[in-house]
């Protein structure tokens, strides 16, 4: 795959899956014995960004993403994402509604293999997210 | 034949000046080393990109201090450029993104593609051609700058390599909430402060992906927390924590980074801050249990009192005399005397499970259940129990019992008059 490809696979996963909540994308995007060593308690494939997903959207109903700047090559692709939502719905990380809002980032690196995802890693700035939802952070 | 565009100076330093696009990326900023250098105060030194996607071009902001316009709106995500658009860096720069040559409204008061007043950049195809054809070399060019970073930096606590390897206008983007200050010291002094809370830490790097002069790193830090660490006192506790960071490498020195860590899971780690598995209050320590089994082996009875109930209830299994309910600590006690009566003081409960587990208001402890019977030594039990105590203000309000499999019946047996007991292993002969 080249870099480009590796980038649009990235560009997919954020629009479709994370901002439109299209799940089937997922399927579509990642390789069944797909695993991510940030998140082993998640479900191998497409299942694991599945269970993040309906969490985050259903936790934060206007949850959006944003990709700030992406490297790759012909093997890796990586983002820095800025993420925003309101906490309106269901629990989130054990927290209940508050209805605040939080912008947080997040690093993510994609293996690719045949043009589907097969190994992820994430970094994310939850301790931001967290303070600004129990309203410990501005 | 593909579209070809042009972007315009309608204001700032060169004011109709039109610079046609082709080459892939075009990054605009400050620094010399973007493809389009435009010196105002308002930019950041790389400010925007703009990428050739599809037959077009798309526009992103790089994280730049004013941001950027895309007719008059912030730009927060990348956003396809259509012609006419008009693309703003603080007040005193707009340019125009314009088709190439086959616009007759606009091309009319342009200068021509080929006038003295039109630049063409250095083609970042042919660029990109030689950087594809070095991306092997290039990738182990940063590897290799990277890893001896690691080492030095992180391992061996040589802080003068950040003056070396960190251009001095070097800025940090996130790193979980860290206040990195900017250049060669902001960076040493980040460092230094995970070295004062963790003197033993490694650093060790995971993955590289390059490209260009982007690098991407995985990374892991493993220490022991002896010192301070944002204000979190000193935990003894052993951490393992992940990190990704994005480094823009020019001219052999990180001019830009970017970087996430779990500073959460990090936290929980040192126990700063309870984690979701481990955040159900518990009202009893499993010292506190230990000292319990004590107080009541001892016989003591300003002992006991400390830490069973008056009015405490506990549950014996089975189906012998011994079982039941017994409605008070007086009750509770009487029962103990009488275990040691029965058995000539030979019964013991010896724990097992090598610590006590405590959760909520509850205790459990796993014993080995072993005597003989007063005046039959060869009338034996040994069998494995587990007692859950309930707690309120560390004392013991209720506590059962519980026995498995073919335990039930041995100790039925046991404290029956009947003269043996079976064990399973006995049904087969």
């Amino acid at each position: 795959m080249s870099s480009e490809q590796n980038k649009q696979i990235m560009e997919r996963m954020i629009k479709e899956v994370w901002n439109q909540g299209k799940l089937a994308t997922a399927d579509e995007l990642f390789a069944p014995d797909h695993t991510s060593p940030s998140a082993p308690q998640l479900p191998p494939g497409s299942e694991g960004v599945k269970v993040l997903v309906k969490m985050f959207r259903e936790a934060m109903p206007d949850y959006h993403m944003d990709i700030d700047l992406m490297v790759a090559d012909e093997s890796q692709v990586a983002a820095r994402f800025t993420q925003s939502g309101t906490h309106t719905g269901g629990d989130l990380m054990g927290m209940k509604a508050s209805g605040r809002k939080a912008t947080w980032t997040e690093i993510g690196v994609l293996k690719i293999k045949d043009g589907k995802i097969v190994e992820s890693w994430y970094e994310v700035d939850m301790l931001s997210m967290v303070q600004q939802l129990n309203g410990t952070k501005k | 034949m593909a579209d070809t565009f042009q972007i315009v100076f309608k204001k700032g330093p060169t004011p109709g000046k039109a610079i046609d696009l082709d080459a892939d990326e075009v990054t605009v900023g400050r620094e010399k080393s973007n493809a389009l250098v435009i010196n105002d105060k308002a930019l950041s030194r790389f400010h925007a990109r703009l990428r050739k996607t599809g037959n077009g071009y798309t526009l992103e902001d790089l994280g730049s201090t004013n941001g950027t316009l895309l007719n008059g709106n912030l730009v927060d995500s990348p956003s396809k450029l259509k012609p006419g658009d008009e693309i703003g860096f603080g007040e005193n720069v707009v340019l125009e993104f314009r088709r190439a040559g086959f616009d007759a409204d606009s091309t009319a008061a342009l200068p021509s593609r080929k006038s003295d007043a039109t630049e063409v950049l250095p083609s970042r195809d042919a660029l990109q051609k030689e950087l594809n054809k070095n991306a092997a070399a290039h990738a182990k060019e940063h590897r290799a700058m990277f890893t001896r970073w690691f080492e030095e930096l992180w391992n061996k606590k040589n802080y003068a390599i950040t003056r070396e390897l960190v251009d001095p206008e070097f800025t940090a983007h996130g790193a979980g909430g860290q206040d990195i200050k900017q250049g060669p010291d902001g960076v040493a002094g980040m460092v230094k402060i995970w070295h004062q809370a963790f003197p033993d830490g490694r650093m060790t790097m995971d993955d590289i992906v390059t490209e260009g002069e982007m690098s991407v790193i995985r990374m892991t830090f493993t220490g022991t927390q002896t010192g301070e660490f944002y204000g979190v006192p000193a935990s003894n506790k052993k951490v393992v924590v992940t990190s990704i960071g994005i480094d823009r490498v020019v001219g052999g020195k990180i001019s830009e980074g970017w970087g996430e860590l779990n500073m959460l899971g990090m936290m929980q780690q040192m126990g700063a801050i309870p984690s979701a598995t481990n955040d159900i209050e518990v009202s009893v320590t499993p010292e506190q249990v230990a000292e319990a089994y004590a107080a009541l082996a001892s016989g003591d009875k300003a002992r006991i009192r400390k830490y069973w109930a008056e009015d405490m209830v506990w549950q014996v299994p089975g189906h012998n005399e011994l079982s039941g309910w017994y409605h008070s600590r007086d009750a509770f006690l009487a029962f103990m005397d009488k275990l040691a009566e029965l058995s000539d003081n030979s019964f013991t409960m010896e724990p097992i499970a090598g610590r006590i587990m405590v959760t909520g208001d509850y205790s459990i402890d796993l014993t080995r259940d072993r005597g003989h019977r007063k005046g039959a030594e060869d009338k034996t039990i040994d069998i494995e129990a587990a007692h859950v105590l309930r707690w309120r203000d560390g004392k013991v309000i209720a506590g059962k019992g519980a026995i498995f499999a073919d335990g039930a019946t041995a100790y039925d047996q046991f404290w029956s008059r009947s003269s043996d007991v079976t064990h399973s292993s006995d049904l087969g002969e």
